[in-house]
């Protein structure tokens, strides 16, 4: 006996069919007056799709800004720059030192 | 849709300046310009006299533009029959095109929740919410086209000049040709349970919530157009649907509307009180000196110029260069431009 596979919903079709989150970046930079209707329609499914995550608390993956995640990896040694970490010092507060001129 | 007459004699086309020529004073008034000149006479002088504008501003501004646009071009798409995606599609198509190049600083807050991106989802959440399930139907004009987008101008029965008991005496005898006109935009005008309202739209990062409504009555826009909307559409307004659309970055967008209403007394002092203001505004104007309000200064977030008015009166050209660019004459703030 084999279970019945369940029918997809819209909202997995939305979520499983649907272009990819940087497709929208590719269509958008396209010459607007040669997009087809079906570009359309992908870019109305984008958003569609966006908020279906959104409704399902999925966050969308952001880019850090001023990151490049394709930049190689690099690994820094501090100690064989003469930079090791100094403890941090506390300096106590003058009186007024949290006044600011405006 | 509803159908309902409306007077198209006080529909706009064409663009003349705003002011009286060679002078400061000006004549017609939107509700953004007498906004500024209640909020600050400073704050009006910079904008509409001298033409100071920031590029955080343009943000703002194109973003809302090209909503409403959206909104009205779904719209009108329905008034043709279309079906709801067909309508869509039509509408996103034409922001695609119209919004291609537009590329804001995103690296600030106003460029990261107002961008392509973000009103690409915004019109296409709007419209999936409230496109084919609006308890507000959009009233049909008599020539068929949907009360959208109506560009309104009216005349006051006064003018500049009305320091003096004699304006309309003059203004009959032609001594005063020019009476103050009041024009803008009403967003829709709809049909709500029999009953109709103008319906305006709005684009906020803010949470709405009933703190967010009761910023609108009493409120200079909102009155006028609810006086607009009995004017233009000859019909009894009772207020304004403010229909408001709030953008998440995380979170679904959220909207929210809610309703403001004007009685005709309520109307009537708003118009007494213009007549106050505009007689003031007209005497900054003949001064060349319109002072500051410094006790609006801190308001909505802080006015866009309170860095300049906080410095020596003697360095605030320089700050004003520094943060601002100058308009040219034909691309300020202008009442009496046509959407």
């Amino acid at each position: 006996m084999t279970n019945p596979i369940p029918e997809p919903n819209i909202r997995d079709q939305i979520l499983t069919q649907l272009p990819a989150p940087d497709e929208l970046d590719e269509l958008m930079s396209r010459d607007p007056m040669d997009l087809q209707s079906r570009d359309i329609d992908a870019i109305i499914a984008y958003q569609r799709k966006q908020r279906a995550n959104r409704e399902a608390g999925i966050k969308a993956p952001r880019p850090k800004r001023g990151v490049n995640p394709d930049a190689p990896k690099v690994s820094l040694d501090l100690s064989a720059l003469g930079l090791t970490p100094k403890p941090a010092v506390t300096t106590p507060t003058k009186p007024g030192a949290g006044l600011r001129r405006i | 849709m509803s159908e309902l007459k409306i007077s198209s004699e006080h529909l706009t086309t064409g663009v003349a300046s705003c002011f009286l020529p060679g002078t400061n004073i000006q004549y017609a008034y939107d509700s953004t310009s007498i906004g500024y000149l209640k909020t600050c006479p400073r704050l009006y002088q910079y904008i509409m006299i001298e033409g100071w504008g920031s590029r955080d501003e343009s943000v703002h501004l194109r973003f809302g533009i090209e909503y409403h646009s959206a909104l009205q071009d779904y719209a009108i798409a329905r008034s043709s029959g279309a079906s709801h995606e067909d309508s869509i599609r039509d509408s996103i198509r034409a922001l695609v095109q119209r919004i291609h190049g537009w590329n804001p600083d995103t690296s600030n807050r106003a460029g990261r929740y107002k961008n392509p991106r973000t009103l690409l989802s915004l019109v296409v959440d709007y419209l999936d919410h409230f496109g084919d399930h609006d308890p507000a139907q959009t009233i049909i004009l008599d020539n068929g086209a949907p009360a959208v987008e109506l560009s309104f101008r009216f005349e006051l029965d006064f003018g500049p000049s009305t320091a003096g008991e004699d304006w309309k005496e003059g203004y009959l005898e032609g001594r005063y040709p020019q009476p103050y006109l009041l024009s803008g935009h009403l967003d829709r005008a709809v049909d709500f349970n029999g009953q109709a309202f103008v319906m305006d739209h709005k684009t906020s990062t803010a949470t709405i919530s009933s703190y967010y409504f009761d910023q609108y009555n009493p409120n200079n826009q909102m009155s006028l157009y609810s006086l607009a909307g009995k004017i233009v559409l000859d019909a009894p307004i009772k207020g304004v649907i403010i229909s408001a659309a709030q953008v998440l970055l995380e979170k679904p967008n959220a909207f929210q509307r809610g309703f403001t209403y004007r009685t005709d007394d309520q109307l009537d002092e708003w118009l007494v009180d213009l007549r106050h203001w505009l007689t003031v505004a007209e005497q900054y104007a003949v001064a060349g000196y319109w002072p500051q309000n410094d006790t609006a200064c801190d308001k909505f977030g802080g006015c866009r110029f309170r860095e300049v008015c906080s410095k020596s009166p003697s360095v605030r050209e320089t700050y004003l260069k520094s943060s601002f660019d100058k308009l040219e004459p034909d691309e300020r703030w202008n009442p009496l431009k046509s959407r």
